[in-house]
């Protein structure tokens, strides 16, 4: 999901939870509530916050698709291009030899879907970045060993400071932080 | 145990069977270059118990989703082996119709490989170590030692004897890749009637998706192993091997070949969808193409090099249904033998308790 521009009043609120069923309970709640801009953290995928999130994005594979596409592409027109270009007669054989020609252009496909999904992928996900928002609260590490944490997004349409950070407490969470934009540039 | 309709229904399928064999095999002996159809149709249809037994043996060595969907329909079909033998005692009778160095007692170089008492003690071998193999999974269930051996076993005596059946059909014909090549259609042949079984009885809930991977990994693999085999003979440009493409891409078998390509790659294209690799419809639809492919494939590999013409194709069709119908009718005597221990009293009589 993508994150709330500097121009939200406040980035979010962020609650932990020291248990992932926890935290997929509680996204359900906050959907129920109404609140549509939220993301989750854990130190490991948990089973059923993806479909809770409602995240449905795919747009790596089909970058996969096209990277393989153009790939493939590109290396056919290669050698059709170079062989054109420099003719030269080997052993009779046809210029335009499409067997041999098949090596190249399923290397290049594999190449490109792979280029386009590992980059694809970093740029879906604003990588690689120096600093991040919730680097800010002091806890927040600990989603990399053992708290699952839920921000709703300060640029919900729902969101109001006083209002929210209520509604989280009735989660029963360990706590509650808000967070700040950066100020220093991402 | 079986209901008495159902029963009755088996047994009308296979002996409806076993006449369309008697028919293809009545043509055959009226034109005895005819029995090419029936080496088409006995080399097609082995190639499921053949691929059903490697797929056993690799799903002992593999966990995962696919053992629990698939593997009690390997293990049934891999029984089917003895059927496969009987099928191929016509082909072992008349070996100097099909095999023309058994007609002229082949080149010099082919003496002592080439000769039809090695060939039949050839076949006779694999079918036993097959054979043997089965049953010994059979009865152990899922020993990882065995299906190691086994597997290695398997793929040095089926790349064999699938030079034997096949390559040795033009003895001037060498591709060191072609006894894999056979076996990914095996094992293609064995996966896509497995999946039409599993899926017909019933949507797997969230595994079709595995299920249809599975499809594409196997459908990979051959077009794989087809392009490389055609790619160094290609490059070669060796008068004999060249020789052997050209007869298949003559005349009407060019469409054949270029169905046959239709067939592989178009499912494969698909199946990078998930939406078709999870539907149960889609997959059921690139099971069935997929061994539509693989029937053509095989005749287009055994008919364009043999002389049997038309009555050779009639035979073709006439056996490949009839051995479908036999296959179809042993695979549902083994479903219905609820259990192991039935399995094992139809296969190996009353064996250990």
């Amino acid at each position: 999901m993508r994150e709330p521009s500097p121009h939200a009043p406040l980035f979010g609120l962020m609650a932990e939870f020291d248990q992932p069923e926890r935290l997929v309970e509680s996204i359900g709640r906050a959907r129920d509530a109404g609140f549509l801009r939220m993301d989750a953290y854990s130190p490991f995928p948990v089973e059923g916050a993806a479909e809770a999130l409602g995240f449905h994005e795919n747009y790596v594979p089909w970058l996969t698709l096209a990277g393989g596409i153009f790939g493939a592409a590109l290396g056919y027109g290669m050698q059709v291009y170079t062989n054109l270009a420099y003719p030269i007669d080997i052993g009779g054989r046809p210029l335009l030899a499409i067997p041999p020609f098949m090596l190249i252009t399923f290397e290049l496909m594999v190449l490109f879907a792979v280029l386009f999904a590992i980059v694809g992928m970093l740029d879906l996900n604003h990588l690689p970045r120096l600093h991040h928002p919730l680097f800010d609260v002091e806890t927040f590490h600990l989603a990399s060993s053992d708290k699952f944490f839920l921000v709703i997004f300060g640029d919900d349409p729902r969101f109001e400071e006083a209002e929210t950070r209520r509604f989280l407490e009735t989660l029963a969470p360990v706590r509650i932080d808000a967070v700040g934009h950066t100020e220093q540039p991402e | 145990m079986i209901a008495p309709a159902a029963a009755r229904r088996i047994r009308r399928l296979g002996l409806a069977g076993l006449l369309l064999c008697a028919a293809a095999l009545g043509v055959a002996a009226a034109t005895p270059s005819a029995l090419a159809g029936w080496l088409a149709a006995f080399v097609f249809w082995a190639g499921l118990p053949i691929g059903a037994l490697c797929l056993s043996l690799m799903m002992r060595l593999i966990p995962g989703a696919w053992r629990d969907e698939l593997e009690s329909r390997a293990n049934a079909a891999m029984l089917l082996l003895p059927l496969s033998a009987a099928a191929a005692v016509p082909v072992l009778v008349a070996l100097p119709a099909l095999y023309p160095w058994a007609a002229t007692g082949g080149g010099e170089e082919h003496r002592l490989y080439l000769t039809p008492w090695f060939f039949i003690l050839r076949t006779i071998a694999f079918f036993a170590c097959t054979l043997v193999l089965a049953l010994l999974l059979t009865r152990r269930g899922r020993t990882a030692g065995l299906a190691a051996g086994g597997l290695i076993l398997f793929v040095l005596i089926d790349t064999t004897i699938a030079v034997d059946w096949l390559m040795s059909l033009d003895p001037e014909f060498h591709s060191s890749g072609f006894g894999l090549y056979i076996l990914s259609i095996q094992a293609a042949t064995a996966l896509a009637v497995l999946l039409l079984g599993r899926l017909v009885a019933g949507a797997p809930s969230e595994k079709t998706g595995i299920l249809g991977g599975l499809l594409l990994t196997a459908l990979l693999l051959w077009a794989y192993l087809a392009f490389m085999q055609y790619f160094i003979i290609w490059s070669d440009n060796l008068p004999a091997s060249v020789a052997w493409y050209a007869r298949r891409g003559d005349g009407p078998w060019w469409g054949v070949e270029l169905a046959i390509g239709a067939l592989g790659v178009g499912p494969i294209l698909l199946l990078l969808f998930p939406p078709v690799r999870q539907s149960r419809g889609w997959l059921i639809a690139l099971a069935g193409a997929t061994l539509v492919g693989k029937t053509l494939e095989t005749a287009w590999l055994v008919l364009p090099g043999s002389t049997g013409g038309v009555p050779a194709l009639a035979v073709a069709a006439l056996a490949l249904a009839g051995l479908g119908l036999l296959n179809l009718s042993g695979l549902a005597r083994i479903a219905a033998a609820p259990g192991a221990a039935e399995m094992r009293r139809l296969f190996i009589g009353e064996g250990r308790p």
